[in-house]
């Protein structure tokens, strides 16, 4: 396979060819060249006005119901709908039935996702079953693979069940990811607490129940000396809190979900249960705390809190609807939407790829000659609308189908894979 | 009659202005009249098809609905929940479309689920009417409430009415609370703080929670049934603690230094938010209210149906 990419600028600061424009040559999943003219033509060549590549993008979290919940999401679709958005790897919790709680069940995620298009890469469950009561077969998970160890979207409520995880980790230097909800708080609560929920009936989770536990998190960190990640903040008490914790010198990460940068709960005010989501939509004020958090570094990165339901589950009564949003597709869109004027395209590449790989420990894979080809092209400009079968998941719960949006990711290749839109490519 | 509403549903009472809300006043006080004739019946809503859809228990709400139907000459069919295929399993969306299937003009909602009218209106094409949705709103119920202070002030100026008890809960306090609001009122609500949604001031209200307070402030008390069916979780130790500090007696009304119009949305508890001498003084207009409610139901269900005529 020979793929071609004409006058691409490159965004990467690993690289030496970082901020110029060049032709890439890609040959059989590697970068063959990158000079200004590749001379010759060849049957597959991308170009694009505005077309820039960067190391690919790795999302953090996504949820995946394989094994467990196929009808939902498989590793498939999960991996299609990854390429669409522009990601070469997923980060994926643990939160299928059965859990990823041993060896096996991360070796079969490995397996299964060595030939797909974006890669998976586990997080192991820190507690069995995600119950957040006794500890998994942590080493064990690591050396088979496993990047991180958390209970995913069950916050573990237990202060001694985090500590132990916390210090066990050690063991092999290993990170604890942790999303922040004190559930007995706004124990109920379906959208965030304020004006909104109160006009609306709806019960609130008020931020309260989430900084609580940010803040024990932290404390529970500095006394453990280990690391943390802080996965998905969604109010302006958790951006202080995680701030003044970093001068510390902590070793601590946190993530916001995309579609909290852009949406606040006023949008609720229609019960759209697509927008029904954990952590909720807060406030403007939050928002805006969150987008500068962003820019002075407090956040290290975005996520999609990719989150597939099945309409049978969505297209009910609000109250009755599940949680959850699919976001793996209109990643890119929302951070442009939600950055604002703080946007660049270093910006953007640094918290979609270079951060989450850091904090993870997965290699930067460099724009140089020589080198595997692990590449997301995209276009900031670049306007669009998502309809309903362009969607690669196998829900369609999305809130932005229909809607005009701006900057679109418009391939991956991740090695001798290729992914390119439609129309692009045919040379 | 020219007029109509901004709206096709009914939803809630932040959804429509403060025109739509005397627009039904009017048609109100017209249709009081008609009820206070001989022949109490008039032929406005013939051939139009309405069901009463109850996904929640209900006596006055939906006797009162029946009764504004009929008096408008309407066909009407009930369905309530504990006879019916939402124990099979059916999904709202389902049960609902299989009766418009049937030529249904316009549907009366009561839900548990707040925003289930919403979520209807969004989905079918019927007029929607939300006879309460869960702790979301009950509009009609917040119209034949402002209705009654109407007649018996004559205007919303300077009028403060409290509210009082468990607000939290409360789908007619919400609604209340905007109608009030709208119509000019100064409003406050009282009860103890755990049954008293943080925020509420957002709304344009005062909180309290001194009850005697409370009661030398306003003209009108409009006291509130504690949801006993609605509480998973305990907001306060004790019935017995609640009527001693926030329910209201004779002896704390005679107490005051002037006379407060008791309401009440019913059921009540008696002994609980009320002592029966108050209940059944000439303070309260509880029944007043029971009898507005049908004349406004009729109003609603007039202007909603007459774009169709």
């Amino acid at each position: 396979m020979t793929l071609l990419l004409r006058q691409v600028k490159i965004i990467d600061p690993t690289s030496a060819h970082d901020g110029q424009v060049k032709d890439v040559l890609i040959r059989n999943g590697k970068i063959a060249a990158i000079r200004k003219r590749v001379p010759g033509s060849f049957k597959r060549t991308v170009a694009h006005e505005g077309l820039m590549i960067s190391p690919g993008w790795i999302d953090v979290g996504t949820f995946i119901g394989d094994p467990g919940m196929e009808h939902i999401e498989t590793m498939q679709s999960a991996s299609k709908a990854a390429a669409a958005g522009g990601f070469t790897g997923m980060v994926m919790l643990p939160n299928t039935e059965p859990a990823l709680q041993s060896k096996s069940e991360i070796e079969y995620i490995l397996n299964r996702s060595r030939s797909m298009i974006s890669r998976v890469f586990p997080l192991g469950a820190l507690t069995k079953a995600c119950q957040g009561n006794e500890m998994a077969e942590l080493v064990d998970m690591h050396h088979a693979g496993a990047v991180g160890f958390t209970d995913g979207m069950h916050s573990i409520q237990e202060a001694g069940v985090l500590l132990r995880g916390l210090e066990y980790v050690k063991t092999f230097g290993g990170i604890v990811v942790n999303h922040p909800d004190t559930e007995d708080i706004g124990a109920q609560g379906m959208i965030h607490e304020g004006s909104v929920s109160v006009s609306l009936g709806l019960v609130g989770k008020p931020d309260l129940a989430e900084a609580l536990m940010v803040k024990r998190d932290i404390d529970l960190l500095r006394y453990s000396n280990s690391r943390l990640h802080v996965l998905n903040i969604s109010s302006a008490k958790s951006v202080k809190l995680v701030r003044s914790a970093k001068t510390e010198g902590l070793n601590l990460s946190c993530s916001v979900p995309v579609m909290n940068l852009v949406e606040t709960d006023e949008r609720m005010l229609g019960f759209d249960s697509n927008l029904k989501v954990r952590p909720p939509l807060r406030s403007e004020s939050d928002r805006i705390a969150l987008v500068e958090g962003i820019a002075d570094g407090t956040i290290d990165f975005v996520t999609s809190n990719h989150q597939p339901v099945e309409v049978e589950r969505k297209k009910l009564e609000f109250a009755y609807a599940a949680y959850g949003s699919i976001g793996l597709q209109t990643v890119l869109p929302l951070l442009i939407k939600g950055l604002g004027r703080k946007k660049s395209p270093e910006r953007i590449v640094q918290l979609l790829s270079l951060s989450p790989r850091r904090h993870f420990n997965l290699p930067v894979p460099s724009i140089d000659q020589g080198k595997m080809a692990e590449i997301t092209l995209f276009d900031l400009n670049s306007q669009w609308e998502l309809s309903q079968d362009k969607i690669h998941s196998k829900s369609l719960n999305s809130a932005y189908v229909g809607i005009p949006l701006k900057g679109r990711s418009l391939g991956v290749v991740n090695g001798e894979k290729v992914h390119l839109r439609d129309g692009l490519g045919s040379g | 009659m020219e007029l109509q509403l901004s709206t096709k549903h009914l939803l809630g009472i932040k959804y429509i202005s403060k025109e739509d809300i005397d627009l039904i006043f009017e048609t109100a006080d017209n249709f009081k009249e008609v009820i206070n004739r001989p022949i109490k019946k008039v032929p406005s809503l013939r051939d139009v098809t309405i069901a009463n859809l109850f996904f929640e228990n209900s006596t006055r709400t939906r006797i009162s609905f029946e009764l504004a139907e009929k008096r408008l000459s309407a066909d009407t069919v009930n369905f309530s929940a504990s006879a019916s295929s939402v124990k099979k399993g059916e999904t709202l969306l389902d049960t609902v479309n299989n009766i418009l299937s049937m030529k249904v003009d316009m549907v009366v909602i009561r839900h548990p689920a707040p925003g289930a009218p919403t979520f209807l209106a969004n989905h079918i094409d019927a007029n929607i009417i939300n006879a309460g949705d869960g702790t979301h709103e009950h509009p009609t119920q917040a119209l034949l409430d402002a209705f009654s202070i109407r007649e018996h002030f004559g205007s919303f100026k300077g009028i403060k009415v409290a509210i009082i008890g468990d607000i939290l809960h409360s789908r007619v306090a919400l609604s209340n609370i905007f109608c009030l609001k709208k119509l000019g009122a100064e409003v406050t609500v009282c009860g103890p703080p755990t049954l008293i949604p943080k925020h509420i001031e957002s709304l344009g209200v005062a909180v309290s929670y001194n009850v005697r307070e409370t009661l030398e402030w306003c003209d009108v008390a409009n006291v509130l049934r504690i949801q006993l069916e609605r509480q998973e979780i305990k907001y306060f130790p004790s019935l017995r603690e609640y009527s001693q500090y926030f329910g209201i007696n004779r002896e704390l009304l005679n107490s005051l230094k002037s006379e407060v119009v008791i309401m009440h949305p019913g059921p009540i508890n008696r002994g609980v938010e009320l002592t029966s001498d108050v209940a059944d003084s000439d303070q309260s207009i509880i029944l007043e209210q029971v009898e507005n409610g049908v004349a406004v139901r009729m109003a609603v269900l007039y202007l909603l149906a007459a774009p169709r005529a």
